[in-house]
């Protein structure tokens, strides 16, 4: 492992836990853990409850007078839309290309108190970007290392929470400031993996604290610490938009379809006159779920092909699922490709049939549904 | 953009499935998982003590689901699979289509040279008769499931480790991050 590498508050923990450690976004975070793996983390956050930590996702703040209308006026979803106590995805785009910059968690607190979470390889180029827009009297700050991030997911995660002593009772993308025994925490209702779940942000002072706390409580529901290998198996499955895979400088909101994400009538967000123009003339590529006919298991970078066998399009994200037993795939397509369509993807030379169908690729529950953030 | 390979090495009981993964491992830092490190991992069980209290059928399954395993895991990963995977055409299927599948070939001399004098029960009373017996009816469902052969009889397992890594890298559907 990179000695140049972050780690995160609870890097110890992982170590003590056997821990196969992997890189994202320059942070040495864990894969999957000892006793557990990448098939049986999944089905923990599928069918029970399961910890990850997520220390290596960015945070920042931007605070001052008018810090929302500036997020707002930057940022592609419409702040308005939602009320103080409640979180939202948003991207930030390049407002010469409309590429995605990052995709991102934005906490409202108030009118002059926003909280970021970008991705981790992202937060400081979001940083630099709001910095260098900011106006007078509003400030952004990388709070990078200061706070963890653990996600608590799954249908039994309300009653972990409840059992450590904290509320579970939010709407979805809602939080809460909560005085959790002498320990502050910010609960928020989100995740990245279609079930119910929970992403408690705490300072990184007490984070060792708040994960033993966590593990206490989840000892009675059979809880399992969860590698970012299940966050990925999990968040295909789901068909959400990985940054750098599936989203990128290359790759807008419009071919992504997250144009949900945007507040299209708002009169000012970075990229707005070139994705209100492909908006209209429609994106030259549209991202797709794709599922294996066959036994194929589609991975990044692989051809698309017609039935003529041209290539009409590239894997971005492929997995095999572990719910469903299949190859599962998000791939960026040609426009004109629909829905039970029949497409060939090219694994090692050997054609194999996929089908085009809309993610997700399992069943969840409707309200953990919409994608909240990416991992990279 | 770098290769993201994974590997996963095939053959009979002795062919050097570990020796050979733990030297990929070693030249090129991506991790390798044993067969017996998955099958415990995932059931808190050594394979010989699930055979032993759980039955074959049991193992079995544990195994095929190791392929699931290190189908799902995030590459770079190199993994040796059981040397009973091809039974089951399911598991080959998948195994084939979702991984750069490697045979450790070997003559049944050389596998029964290397299986003397370890601990493999299953083999019993006479180990050499019961390779061969194997061996027959496995050997063209490995080729098959392969997609690079390398004969280890009397190759210098950090030669073909880099055989293998050279192999796996320009290996058209490698995984780029």
């Amino acid at each position: 492992m990179d000695s140049q590498l972050l780690h995160s508050p609870l890097h110890e923990r992982h170590v003590a836990l056997g821990a196969k450690l992997g890189e994202f976004g320059g942070w040495s975070m864990p894969l999957e853990y000892a006793g557990g793996g990448v098939l049986v983390e999944h089905a923990a956050v599928r069918e029970g409850v399961g910890i990850f930590d997520v220390s290596h996702l960015g945070k920042a703040s931007v605070r001052g007078p008018g810090a929302a209308a500036f997020v707002n006026a930057t940022l592609t979803n419409d702040l308005n839309r939602i009320a103080a106590g409640k979180a939202q995805y948003t991207l930030c785009c390049d407002d010469e290309t409309g590429g995605v910059v990052d995709d991102l968690i934005v906490y409202l607190r108030s009118d002059d108190d926003v909280f970021l979470v970008p991705n981790a390889a992202n937060t400081a180029e979001v940083v630099r970007r709001l910095t260098v827009a900011a106006p007078d009297g509003v400030a952004v700050t990388g709070q990078h290392r200061e706070f963890a991030v653990l996600a608590v997911q799954g249908p039994k995660s309300a009653q972990l929470l409840e059992s450590a002593g904290i509320s579970s009772n939010l709407q979805y993308m809602s939080f809460v400031d909560v005085d959790w025994n002498s320990v502050p925490v910010t609960v928020c209702r989100s995740g990245y993996t279609g079930e119910l779940g929970y992403e408690l942000v705490v300072r990184a002072l007490d984070a060792e604290q708040a994960w033993a706390r966590l593990f206490e409580a989840g000892e009675a529901f059979g809880v399992r610490a969860c590698g970012l290998g299940a966050r990925d198996t999990l968040r295909t499955e789901m068909g959400y938009p990985l940054h750098g895979q599936d989203l990128s400088l290359d790759i807008t909101p419009n071919q992504a379809r997250v144009g949900w994400a945007v507040g299209w009538k708002k009169p000012e967000f970075w990229g707005r006159n070139v994705l209100l123009a492909e908006r209209e003339h429609g994106p030259a590529r549209v991202l797709r779920g794709l599922e294996a006919v066959d036994r194929a298991i589609p991975r990044p970078h692989m051809p698309v092909l017609d039935s003529s066998g041209a290539q009409i399009g590239e894997v971005t994200s492929g997995t095999f699922s572990p719910t469903r037993r299949i190859g599962i795939a998000l791939a960026l397509l040609a426009p004109g490709v629909a829905e039970g369509d029949e497409l060939g993807v090219d694994v090692r030379g050997r054609v194999s049939a996929m089908r085009v169908v809309k993610p997700p690729f399992v069943a969840v529950s409707p309200a953990e549904s919409l994608p909240s953030r990416g991992n990279s | 953009m770098s290769a993201e390979p994974r590997i996963v090495l095939i053959g009979m009981m002795g062919a050097g499935k570990t020796t050979i993964g733990n030297a990929i491992s070693a030249a090129t830092g991506w991790p390798y998982l044993d067969n017996d490190e998955i099958v415990e991992q995932m059931t808190g069980m050594p394979t010989r003590d699930l055979l032993q209290q759980r039955g074959e059928a049991a193992m079995r399954a544990a195994e095929f689901a190791a392929v699931d395993h290190v189908l799902a895991m995030q590459a770079p990963v190199v993994a040796g699979a059981a040397a009973g995977v091809v039974l089951d055409a399911d598991v080959s299927g998948r195994l084939h289509a979702g991984a750069f599948v490697v045979y450790l070939r070997a003559t049944v001399e050389t596998l029964e040279a290397r299986v003397a004098g370890t601990y493999r029960p299953w083999l019993g009373a006479d180990p050499g008769a019961t390779l061969r017996k194997l061996y027959e009816g496995r050997e063209a469902r490995y080729e098959k499931l392969a997609h690079l052969i390398v004969d280890v009889d009397d190759a210098v397992p950090d030669e073909l480790a880099r055989q293998i890594i050279e192999a796996a890298k320009s290996d058209s559907s490698s995984e780029a991050r």
